[in-house]
């Protein structure tokens, strides 16, 4: 009997190291492309750790069932349940947001700075790390990346399903938004 | 930093360290009735921002964490027609001093506090004009002692209601404007969303009818009854009382006929315990008459009254509660007793005041020519009749001071409207002790009056075999008392010599067989009134609103007639004046027992029984006693008449 109960017990205990083992092993398949914590070497992958939890939820299940384009992640995310990818964004959420900055000129910046004050505070914050609860931190976020993010929200053929800021993106011109994009890419805390 | 950089970072500084509130106070609010008061500060955020999101016709909902949706959309048509148009975003919602901001937002809106400063800077303005703000300020006020104002039994840091859950503060429409109006048609709406009941009950009833099928702007919405601001528990009794008046602003000819009912008499004297409208009427599901779940209808009257008159017998259904005397139409029995009772009250004054002022001029005439009866000092007087026995004394102080106790507790009712009337019940603890009262004082009066019948049956039944019913010493009118009126009045108008009488004068009897009136009227009324649940098993109701109307006009003739005329004819005429202690030791001085009833005096000479009648002064101490109660008696009696004065002068 004691020798069962002993059982029970260090499985419960295995069964839970387990599942911290698991979620490491899981987010290594992230870590690949977005670095190791989720901070990405640049420059069109973004960083991941520390974006909000419930943000990197649905990104990822709009992924998994179509509800939103993609080039690769479509396909990744098919592979996860919806409790690991749950457990992804939570995981990923606990870390800290690591900006990267980027260097700019300063007319670019001071351009991007007026953008910014303009259509992308009101939700992202002034230096893009201050965002509503279901936006992204971009203080730091990498250039390059958010760009191409623009031109998806401007591409027809891409199904972008957050209406604000596909309707943000119309609100600026192409090179006001590039400037916008180097500005929160210059960001750092 | 450029010097544009520098001086925008100065503005977000100085905006950052001025309370939004401030910045509001400040702002224009002229629409509003408030004069002008300074050139609007920039806002912190500016209003586009907001509705930027919040004026997004494609996203009116967000999702509350606990999963519920909430409306964050706002109508800027609306708001632009609203009071507070000029007002910022941020000038109301404090708390939000960047975005994005946090989610959900604090509730706390500053309201109360905003309208206090904005009329304390419009007051300051030269040529302010308050008239708005100063409803708005009175409003507060009345909010913020409200039940409303109190903190939630389920969640004791918020309130039961704040402004903006009754208020659509996006929206509020100047007076007068469409969007006022249509508030008002949502006004159930707004109430039901926590009282969910009283809406359920209100729409089924002839005000929700009203207001849902036919969008009849005037019928009554919660705030017509339950008024705007000053919300309070229903079971309280200023709540229950400002309920009733609000009911009477709309419905003002049913307002009137119960104030004048006895059920209205005790409200207007400030006590709830007793019928208000919708005790009988019902509350939200009110009802017209016909519909056959009114509470008034036919079927169902019986059942309301004996919510409060537990044996309520059938007579309760026939009660007319809103009789009004004043139409003949509807209640012509109502209508012929009114008339019936003022024309007495008027003929029996206007015959003694007629009496009472030619009486005074005669004898003021009479004495400034050493005519009648004066007291010589050189002899004071030592011999008195003796004319009343110790019990009829008693009798009449007895009867007197019941009589005043009846009519002062009783005209309290008859004027409530009367800042005494309220007073005096107030002081001896209300209409339930009023009534107590007044049911006593009823059966003393009646005691005595009976006990006098019997006493006189006696008296006569003794002295039967010599007693003559029309005789000298009899009180039942005789042709002699008709010729003595005649002839008074010849004096009066120095036509010839001042009649003389025997034991009784005409005005003794008249206000001795008053009472034999007055106790029938009186009486009979009171008796009816006394024990409704009784009556209404053997009269019909409206028994109840004759004898209502006649047991008030005939205890008014009786409290005018005996404190004015009674007064005059015993205490006030000259030859009395200031007061006559008779009835109280029972001895008129020999000199003017001569004068009044010289008839008497001769006879009793004549026979020699005279002695039998003459006694000794009363001591001084009787006699101070004596005076002193006849003060008291007379104070009383005219206060009293000054009330009833004050009341039926005041009486609309």
């Amino acid at each position: 009997m004691r020798k069962l109960l002993l059982a029970v017990m260090l499985t419960g205990l295995t069964s839970t190291a387990a599942a911290q083992t698991k979620i490491e092993v899981l987010a290594r398949t992230c870590n690949t492309c977005h670095g190791t914590g989720g901070v990405s070497a640049g420059t069109s992958m973004p960083s991941i750790g520390g974006l909000p939890r419930e943000y990197l939820k649905r990104v990822m299940k709009q992924w998994k069932y179509d509800e939103r384009s993609s080039i690769t992640m479509g396909r990744i995310v098919k592979g996860f349940s919806d409790d690991e990818i749950d457990a992804l964004a939570a995981y990923f959420a606990s870390r800290e947001w690591t900006p990267t900055p980027q260097k700019a000129a300063a007319d670019a910046l001071a351009a991007g700075e007026e953008a910014v004050r303009r259509v992308c505070t009101d939700c992202h914050g002034m230096k893009g790390g201050d965002p509503d609860i279901d936006a992204p931190p971009l203080d730091g976020q990498w250039g390059k990346y958010m760009a191409i993010e623009v031109e998806k929200y401007l591409s027809p053929e891409f199904k972008m399903p957050h209406r604000r800021m596909g309707k943000a993106v119309t609100e600026v011109k192409a090179t006001e938004a590039e400037a916008a994009v180097r500005y929160f890419g210059a960001q750092g805390r | 930093m450029g010097l544009n950089a520098r001086a925008f970072l100065a503005a977000m500084m100085l905006a950052a360290l001025l309370p939004a509130g401030a910045a509001v106070a400040a702002a224009d609010h002229g629409t509003d009735g408030g004069a002008p008061v300074a050139i609007p500060a920039p806002p912190l955020l500016e209003n586009e921002r907001c509705l930027r999101c919040h004026a997004d016709q494609d996203e009116k909902f967000v999702v509350r964490p606990d999963g519920s949706l909430h409306n964050t959309f706002i109508d800027t048509a609306r708001l632009d027609h609203s009071v507070h148009a000029k007002v910022p975003c941020v000038g109301c919602h404090t708390d939000v001093t960047k975005l994005p901001h946090a989610k959900p937002l604090a509730r706390s809106i500053g309201c109360v506090d905003c309208h206090e400063k904005q009329f304390e800077a419009a007051s300051k303005a030269a040529g302010a004009k308050l008239e708005r703000l100063d409803v708005v300020l009175r409003q507060t006020e009345d909010y913020l002692h409200s039940v409303h104002a109190k903190p939630s039994a389920m969640d004791h840091s918020r309130v039961n209601a704040a402004c903006h859950d009754c208020h659509d503060a996006h929206d509020i429409g100047k007076p007068g404007t469409t969007q006022r109006a249509e508030h008002r048609l949502k006004n159930p709406e707004v109430c039901g969303a926590c009282h969910e009941k009283q809406k359920k009950d209100y729409l089924a009833s002839a005000h929700g009818k009203a207001l849902v099928e036919k969008k009849d702007t005037k019928t009554a919405v919660c705030s017509d009854c339950h008024s705007l601001h000053a919300i309070g528990p229903t079971k309280t009794d200023p709540v229950r009382m400002t309920i009733t008046q609000n009911c009477g602003s709309c419905h003002k000819e049913a307002e009137k006929t119960y104030l004048a009912s006895y059920h209205g008499q005790v409200h207007r004297l400030g006590f709830a315990h007793t019928a208000k409208c919708f005790d009988c009427h019902g509350g939200h599901g009110i009802q017209g008459e016909d519909d056959p779940t009114s509470l008034i209808h036919a079927n169902n009257r019986l059942k309301t009254c004996e919510t409060c008159h537990k044996d309520a017998g059938p007579g309760f259904a026939t009660f007319q509660a809103h009789g009004d005397p004043d139409n003949f139409e509807k209640y012509p029995g109502l209508a012929v007793a009114k008339i019936f009772m003022q024309a007495l009250i008027i003929g029996v004054m206007a015959f003694f005041w007629g009496h009472v002022l030619l009486w005074l001029y005669r004898e003021l005439m009479d004495r400034r020519k050493g005519i009648g009866h004066f007291e010589n000092l050189d002899q004071p007087e030592t011999i008195y009749f003796r004319r009343y026995s110790a019990t009829w004394r008693w009798i009449h102080t007895l009867f007197a001071v019941a009589t005043m106790v009846l009519a002062m507790t009783g005209t309290t009712l008859l004027f409530a409207h009367t800042d005494w009337a309220k007073a005096v019940v107030s002081f001896i603890g209300g209409p339930r002790v009023e009534a107590i009262i007044h049911r006593t004082a009823a059966i003393t009066w009646v005691a005595i009056f009976l006990v006098h019948l019997v006493l006189a049956g006696g008296n006569i039944w003794r002295h039967r075999k010599s007693f003559r019913w029309f005789g000298s010493t009899s009180l039942l009118p005789t042709w002699k008392d008709l010729r003595d009126v005649r002839d008074m009045f010849r004096w009066f108008f120095g036509l010839g010599p001042r009649p003389e009488f025997d034991r009784w004068t005409y005005w003794q009897k008249f206000d001795y067989w008053a009472p034999f009136w007055g106790a029938t009227v009186i009486g009979l009324s009171g008796v009816v009134l006394f024990k409704p649940e009784m009556t209404a098993h053997l009269l019909p109701g409206w028994v109840f609103n004759i004898a209502t109307l006649v047991h008030a006009e005939e205890a008014l003739l009786a409290t005018v007639f005996l404190n004015t005329v009674h007064f005059f004819n015993v205490h006030f005429r000259p030859s009395r004046f200031p007061m006559s202690t008779t009835i109280f030791t029972g001895a008129i001085p020999l000199e003017e027992f001569k004068h009044d009833h010289r008839i008497e005096y001769e006879r009793l000479k004549a026979s020699g029984e005279l002695d039998r009648y003459l006694v000794k002064r009363i001591s001084r101490r009787a006699d101070m006693l004596s005076s002193f109660l006849a003060s008291v008696l007379i104070v009383a009696g005219l206060t009293l008449l000054t009330l009833v004065l004050v009341g039926r002068a005041t009486m609309h």
